[in-house]
């Protein structure tokens, strides 16, 4: 299945500089993980913003498709900022984290949820081990990896069809860069959704990604995919220089 | 039978505790640097006043003076939501505003308690132990609704959306109207504390708010270094509830010491100092985080 996202166009000015993202159509498919690169300033983030509901489009003839099927939804998008700090609260218990997150409709589970929600909060907390240990503990004591983790495995409750990770992996280590890939991979199989994750690493894009779409100036100049002849570090690199 | 200084200690400690709750909700919880107490301080006893006055039954009254104090404190929110104004302006805009609408519901600056405003009409011996009671119930059930509020899904979510700025953006709900009820609800605390403080003072006056966040603020403190890092709302709590009643007996100690009745104030400003010191080291990231746009 294709999501496709029709006129997107955001204007930033002030009186040093001034920037256009402008994308009149792109297209992500789901199952599979995309990567976004570019230059600082390419309007990757902007991107990401728009489609998950963060900045408003300047333009009210934004359209987005799933399939044959348009998505009145705006915010269709769950953004994954690249501080931890940015995703989650510090200051409540990483049972608490999942607890925000989840839709009720009871009034009675909204008022314990502790309670009443046990159940489907020790499900979301099996997810992970270690998130079961540290249940009540405050988020703000775990490692920074450990909160990238928890904000990863908070943000994939959505189950939305556009997983998107604001250069999310460069603040994490290998090992967890690593682990958090395996699951971006799992998450596009198992909700049939695109992930879509912007990063400057040039390694780990050919390692992991399906498909690369470069931005540059605020425009989306073109696309590569895996299967391509060229899908080499020398050949982005000289992409990316442009 | 408690001794009447200690008694008074407890009264003064368990009103002005109260009102350090409030201040705990919207410095702690939203991380909102409010100043709307000084106002929902006058403006919750005046309201109760006048409705006293006017014949309206006393639990009317009552609600009429706390629904007073949510309506400055969702102002305050709306000033700053809407308005754009920033949180620390928005507070000082509406408790300054507080003094003029007090004197205009008033009609005057102040005004004597009247029979109808008094929640006892005995001695002032026997008010003073009806009052400590009265204040023991209201406490307690304050404490057990902020433990109830603080873990349930709209508490967390005001608590995390407090801390957090973009997690009303992923959680889909409203910033503003998160706000304008949570900083209606501190505010509320507020003009309960000062409707039940003006049973102590037989009369309410618009000066009597001038000044007091930063009451609420020492008493926050030193709950917060009591209480260290414990995860429970009800301990925290609690213990800022103590954090006021020792701050009120430091400062007749001092004053017991001899110092002049007009130098609690300069007493609380060395407190507040030495605290921070204090706090620092139990929580190094205390207030970092507070919105001040």
């Amino acid at each position: 299945m294709v999501i496709e996202i029709r006129n997107i166009y955001k204007t930033f000015a002030n009186s040093y500089s001034d920037f256009t993202l402008n994308i009149p159509n792109i297209r992500f498919q789901t199952g599979l993980v995309t990567f976004l690169m570019g230059h600082n300033g390419s309007g990757k983030s902007v991107f990401l913003k728009i489609i998950s509901g963060e900045y408003q489009n300047d333009k009210n003839n934004l359209e987005i498709f799933i399939g044959e099927k348009q998505v009145k939804k705006i915010g269709l998008g769950r953004i994954l900022r690249q501080k931890a700090s940015e995703n989650i609260a510090l200051e409540l218990t990483v049972k608490e984290n999942f607890i925000i997150h989840y839709k009720t409709k009871k009034f009675i589970e909204k008022l314990f949820p502790s309670t009443y929600l046990n159940n489907s909060l020790s499900k979301m907390l099996s997810s992970n081990k270690f998130f079961i240990q540290k249940a009540n503990q405050p988020v703000k004591e775990l490692s920074g990896g450990q909160q990238q983790s928890l904000a990863f495995f908070i943000t994939a409750t959505s189950k939305s069809k556009l997983f998107l990770l604001d250069e999310f992996l460069s603040a994490t280590d290998l090992a967890t860069t690593n682990d958090l890939l395996k699951e971006s991979r799992k998450y596009a199989k198992e909700n049939d959704a695109s992930v879509v994750i912007v990063s400057h690493d040039i390694d780990i894009a050919l390692e992991n990604a399906d498909k690369i779409l470069f931005f540059s100036d605020g425009e989306y100049v073109r696309e590569m995919d895996n299967k391509n002849e060229n899908w080499n570090k020398k050949y982005l690199k000289s992409i990316l220089r442009k | 039978m408690l001794d009447f200084t200690l008694l008074l200690i407890l009264n003064e400690g368990l009103v002005f505790g109260l009102f350090a709750l409030g201040v705990y909700l919207s410095f702690q919880w939203m991380k909102f640097p409010d100043l709307t107490p000084d106002g929902s301080f006058i403006i919750g006893p005046i309201v109760f006043v006048k409705f006293s006055m006017l014949g309206f039954p006393m639990f009317f009254s009552i609600f009429a003076g706390i629904f007073a104090g949510f309506i400055l404190g969702s102002i305050t929110a709306i000033l700053n939501k809407i308005l754009k104004i920033p949180s620390i302006i928005s507070g000082l805009i509406v408790s300054s505003a507080s003094f003029s609408i007090g004197w205009i519901i008033l009609n005057k600056p102040n005004q004597y308690l009247e029979s109808n405003s008094e929640f006892f009409n005995s001695s002032m011996l026997s008010n003073s132990y009806s009052l400590f009671f009265l204040l023991l119930v209201i406490v307690l059930i304050v404490i057990f609704l902020f433990q109830v509020f603080g873990k349930s899904i709209w508490g967390l979510r005001l608590r995390a959306i407090g801390e957090n700025q973009f997690l009303s953006k992923d959680l889909l709900i409203s910033e503003k109207l998160y706000f304008i009820v949570g900083l209606g609800l501190s505010n509320s605390i507020v003009a309960l504390s000062g409707i039940l403080f003006i049973q102590r003072s037989y009369s309410v006056d618009i000066n009597m708010g001038i000044g007091q966040t930063i009451t609420g603020l020492i008493a926050m403190i030193l709950g917060l270094i009591l209480s260290s890092k414990s995860l429970k709302i009800w301990v925290t709590v609690s213990l800022i509830i103590l954090g006021a009643i020792i701050h009120k007996a430091l400062i007749l100690f001092t004053l017991e010491l001899g110092l002049p009745a007009e130098s609690f104030r300069l007493v609380s400003a060395f407190l507040i100092i030495i605290l921070f010191f204090f706090m620092k080291k139990v929580d190094d990231n205390f207030l970092k985080g507070l919105r001040w746009s």
